[in-house]
């Protein structure tokens, strides 16, 4: 089982609070590598679809799909690395380009 | 809402044992607060174990296509070093942890994954990868027994898998 499909999917059947899928990439990037601060269903099938972003992302956006068609309201993929894993737990990572939130 | 938080981990933050130190500080810490699950996968590692079995390594778009013969190191890498790995780390820190696979009890229902449509437009077959078995044919007795499971085994859980 991919590791972020099982996340994704444990996240929605236990009604979790938040999912976070911390990587080495500060969230989901645009075609200039921006962090891209929010994505809508509709925004995330275009990334998809234009080809934006690889495998391994699709990978990431569908776990995050399952989790928001489960019902859990927090759902975000964001970079690791930067010394906030803590903040991006509690929820309470302050809006720093190194997350995505997806709605 | 369990309230409940899933934290999935990228292999790249456990790539040295300094960075797994580090994590599983801040797991300890945070899993004082919320029930906390963590994910994680542990992709090069079972590829540097099938290397040193001489065991060919195949991928369509980043996704791993697992034989019998990848399988077996992949249980062996994830479920044994990664996961009792990480473990270990998250309980010296203070962390009250444990390791489960989706093959433990009531943590997830699979079926074979359905073959990959590639970017090429071919149809792969992924060989004996999983999907979550969907959520509209789970029954409220499986997520109950799942709850249940969670409760019962740990307040923090991790689970491998396969990347």
């Amino acid at each position: 089982v991919n590791a972020d499909t099982l996340a994704g999917s444990l996240a929605a059947r236990l009604k979790a609070s938040r999912l976070v899928i911390a990587g080495g990439t500060a969230g989901v990037l645009d075609k200039t590598g921006h962090t891209i601060g929010s994505l809508d269903a509709e925004a995330m099938n275009e990334l998809v679809r234009s080809g934006t972003v690889t495998a391994g992302m699709v990978a990431k956006l569908r776990a995050c799909r399952a989790a928001l068609d489960g019902g859990v309201r927090d759902v975000v993929i964001a970079d690791g690395r930067s010394g906030k894993l803590a903040a991006l737990v509690a929820g309470t990572a302050a809006r720093t380009g190194v997350w995505t939130r997806l709605t | 809402m369990s309230g409940a938080v899933v934290l999935k981990l990228g292999g790249e933050l456990l790539a040295s044992p300094a960075d797994t130190t580090a994590v599983a500080r801040v797991i300890a810490r945070a899993a004082r607060k919320v029930s906390l699950i963590v994910v994680h996968g542990g992709g090069k590692e079972v590829d540097s174990a099938l290397a040193q079995a001489s065991i060919p390594k195949h991928q369509v778009d980043g996704l791993r296509i697992t034989d019998e013969a990848t399988l077996q190191v992949v249980v062996a890498v994830l479920a044994g070093t990664v996961n009792t790995r990480f473990v270990a780390s998250i309980n010296a820190a203070g962390g009250y942890a444990v390791g489960l696979t989706a093959a433990d009890a009531g943590v997830l229902a699979v079926r074979p994954a359905k073959p990959h449509r590639a970017t090429n437009g071919e149809l792969v077959d992924l060989g004996l990868v999983g999907e979550p078995v969907a959520r509209r044919s789970s029954t409220c007795c499986a997520r109950r027994d799942l709850r249940r499971s969670w409760r019962r085994s740990a307040r923090l859980a991790t689970a491998g898998c396969s990347t």
